[in-house]
C-alpha cells in the first residue's frame, strides 16, 4: 500500500464513520424520556385553600420516545434531567428554564 | 507572488463572516451540534455547542452519536482549520491579542491540558455527578459565562457565580500574555479537532526543495507550532499564516499522507 493511498483510505474510513454516527443519531436513535402528559402540563398546579378538597395529584409522567435531535435541542436548554433510577425526564416545557447550567 | 500577511488580514473578515452565522438568531437550528466552540445558551445562539451536548449526553448516560459524528466529520475533513478560521471565541481571543502587551510562548506540553479538561471535566465528572453539579461543565465554562452568564446579568441583574467570574478573570489576564491561552491549553473542542490535523483530508505541506531552513515560518507563527518539523501537529490551530511565506515551502492541500 503506498504512502498516500493508506493515509487516504484511513481518512475515508473515518469520514464515512462520523457520517455513519450523524446518520443513525439523526434518522434512527431514539431515546426513552419520560415527560408529563399534555394536559397535566398546560394546567398550573393551584394553591391549596382550607377547607377546600386537596388539586388533584399531578399526572403520573408517560414514557415516550424521544429522537436525538430533539434531545440535542434539549440539551441546549438543559431541559433533561436522570434521575436516581437512570431514568431521564424531560424537565423543560417551554418557557424560562431553572435548570440551564449558565 | 502573495503580500505577505495576507492570510493575516483576510482571517479576520472569515472570522467575522463565521460569526454572523453562529450568532444568528434566524438561522436558529438547536438540533444541530455546531463545529464551533460556542454557547448554545447565548440568546442569540443558532446551534447547540458540541462540548455542551457531549457533557449533557455523559450526564444523561447516553452515547452521543449526532455530536460525535459532527466531530468525526469535522476532525477528518478539515482539522482544527475550524479553529483557525470559524471559532467565534478563537476571533475575540485573536483581537484580544492585538493589544500591544509582551506575548510568552506556552510551552508545548501544556497543550495536553485540552485532553485532561475534555477527559475529566467534560465526559467523567458530568457522568459521576449529573447536570446538578456545581462542577457541571457548563457551569465553569468560561464561554458560557461571555456569552450567556454576563448578558443575563445586564438583563436580570443577577450576577454569575464567583468561580465562573474567577475562570474568566483569569483567562482574560492570560489574554495579555499569551496569544490563545484557552484554545492551546485547556479548550476540549481545540483538542479533538487538532487530534485530526494528522489524519485529516486537509493538510499542510512540507516543500523540501525549496526549503532553505531559515526558520521564519516558525517565528512567525502567532501560536508559536515549531514548524516545519511539527506541521499537522495537535498544536497548529491552522490559521495558515505559515503558507503566507514567500518561500513557497508550506502549502496547503486536499490529500491525506506525506
Amino acid at each position: 500500500m503506498s504512502q498516500r493511498t493508506l493515509p487516504l483510505l484511513r481518512a475515508l474510513a473515518g469520514l464515512l464513520l462520523g457520517l455513519a454516527c450523524l446518520s443513525y443519531g439523526y434518522a434512527v436513535r431514539k431515546v426513552t424520556v419520560l415527560v408529563e402528559p399534555p394536559q397535566a402540563a398546560a394546567v398550573p398546579e393551584a394553591p391549596s385553600i382550607p377547607g377546600e378538597p386537596a388539586p388533584p395529584p399531578p399526572a403520573a409522567k408517560e414514557p415516550i420516545l424521544v429522537a436525538e435531535g430533539e434531545m440535542v435541542r434539549d440539551a441546549t436548554v438543559g431541559g433533561i434531567a436522570r434521575l436516581p433510577d437512570g431514568q431521564l425526564v424531560r424537565t423543560y416545557v417551554g418557557g424560562p428554564t431553572q435548570a440551564c447550567p449558565t | 507572488m502573495a503580500s505577505p500577511r495576507r492570510f493575516a488580514r483576510v482571517r479576520r473578515w472569515v472570522q467575522a463572516a463565521f460569526l454572523a452565522i453562529w450568532l444568528n438568531p434566524l438561522l436558529y437550528l438547536p438540533v444541530v451540534c455546531g463545529p464551533v466552540y460556542h454557547c448554545h445558551a447565548c440568546p442569540l445562539s443558532a446551534f447547540a455547542c458540541p462540548i455542551g451536548v457531549l457533557a449533557n449526553f455523559s450526564a444523561w448516560h447516553v452515547f452521543p452519536f449526532v455530536a460525535v459524528g459532527t466531530l468525526l466529520v469535522v476532525a477528518i475533513s478539515i482539522g482544527a482549520l475550524v479553529c483557525g478560521w470559524a471559532c467565534p471565541f478563537g476571533l475575540v481571543q485573536d483581537l484580544l491579542a492585538k493589544i500591544p502587551t509582551r506575548k510568552f510562548r506556552i510551552p508545548t506540553w501544556l497543550g495536553h491540558g485540552r485532553y485532561v479538561v475534555l477527559i475529566i471535566l467534560v465526559l467523567a465528572l458530568p457522568f459521576w455527578l449529573g447536570t446538578e453539579s456545581k462542577l457541571f461543565f457548563c457551569r465553569l465554562c468560561p464561554v458560557a459565562t461571555l456569552e450567556s452568564a454576563l448578558p443575563e446579568t445586564v438583563k436580570t441583574g443577577i450576577l454569575p457565580s464567583a468561580p465562573r467570574l474567577v475562570i474568566l478573570a483569569l483567562l482574560v489576564a492570560a489574554l495579555f500574555v499569551y496569544r490563545r491561552p484557552w484554545c492551546r491549553v485547556l479548550c476540549p473542542l481545540g483538542g479533538l479537532l487538532t487530534l485530526g490535523n494528522r489524519w485529516s483530508l486537509f493538510r499542510l505541506r512540507w516543500d523540501l526543495a525549496r526549503c532553505n531552513h531559515c526558520g521564519k515560518c516558525a517565528r512567525d507563527c502567532p501560536y508559536g507550532v515549531e514548524l516545519p518539523e511539527r506541521l499537522n501537529s495537535a498544536q497548529c490551530l491552522r490559521c495558515l499564516e505559515c503558507t503566507d511565506e514567500k518561500c513557497g515551502a508550506l502549502r496547503s492541500s486536499w490529500r491525506p499522507g506525506q
